[in-house]
């Protein structure tokens, strides 16, 4: 969250210091910018203001790739997961 | 101990549901019921067999979708023309006294379970989860999924390699 100071200004290095905390390295362009009826903006990751809406995730380069490396070649079930299908199995009534 | 999963209703205890985690309980208290009646979400609670009514854990799937940017003409034609459909396990959390018992990798293998059924009636080619954090990313992780190498907290699986779990 960002707070504008009384005349309504950002400081430019305090916006930069709070971006790269909140993003994380992320891409700006995951974020949703909301600006309050106080003036304060507010940075949404658009995952979570999305995520129970249709949604579109734009893949840039690496992420396309590593896609596409996976559905040329998908990669086989980890004994992690064969083993919590066997425990849902066991566990889930119905199952 | 046995488990039940089921779509979630109005006979569950929601407000007594504490997971640790503020936004996923704040969702499930007050979002949930509303984002399932609204077809945003389909929302599924685990239950104790003998207590219907106390919620163990809870995961939500959503629809969505994946698009790629612009990409060199050699790559274009391995491209859909179309945005991929893909499921999204949007949330996945448990009450903070079921914990450590492996109840979250149980409920994540119902919820590939639901997305692989669902992808042989409505074809969906992925699966993709948003991790709140790098704890539960790994937890991803460990059960197979590969990261997205721009979004770490995003992760995906193809439908074919749940089927290879043998899910059904």
């Amino acid at each position: 969250m960002l707070r504008p100071d009384s005349k309504g200004r950002i400081g430019i290095d305090s916006l930069a210091r709070r971006l790269r905390e909140r993003l994380g390295g992320r891409p700006i362009s995951g974020y949703a910018a909301e600006v309050t009826d106080e003036g304060t903006i507010v940075l949404r990751p658009r995952i979570e203001v999305d995520a129970d809406e249709a949604a579109t995730l734009v893949l840039g380069n690496d992420d396309r790739d590593a896609l596409l490396a996976a559905f040329a070649r998908p990669p086989r079930a980890n004994a992690r997961l064969k083993a919590a299908m066997r425990r849902h199995r066991k566990t889930v009534v119905g199952a | 101990m046995n488990l039940r999963i089921r779509a979630l209703d109005e006979r569950v205890d929601r407000a007594g549901f504490s997971s640790g985690s503020d936004p996923l309980d704040a969702w499930f208290h007050r979002q949930a019921g509303q984002s399932q009646r609204k077809r945003l979400a389909s929302v599924w609670i685990a239950t104790t067999d003998p207590e219907p009514g106390v919620v163990v854990g809870y995961y939500s799937l959503a629809p969505w979708q994946i698009a790629f940017e612009e990409a060199p003409p050699d790559l274009t034609r391995r491209l859909p023309k179309y945005p991929l459909a893909a499921t999204l396990l949007a949330r996945l959390a448990i009450d903070r006294r079921w914990q450590g018992q492996g109840i979250g990798g149980v409920l994540l293998a119902d919820a590939l379970r639901r997305a692989h059924v669902a992808s042989k009636i409505v074809p969906v080619q992925l699966f993709v989860v948003h991790a709140k954090d790098e704890k539960a990313a790994a937890f991803y992780a460990t059960h197979g999924f590969r990261r997205f190498p721009r979004t770490p907290l995003d992760l995906f699986m193809p439908i074919a390699s749940i089927a290879d779990a043998g899910p059904a």
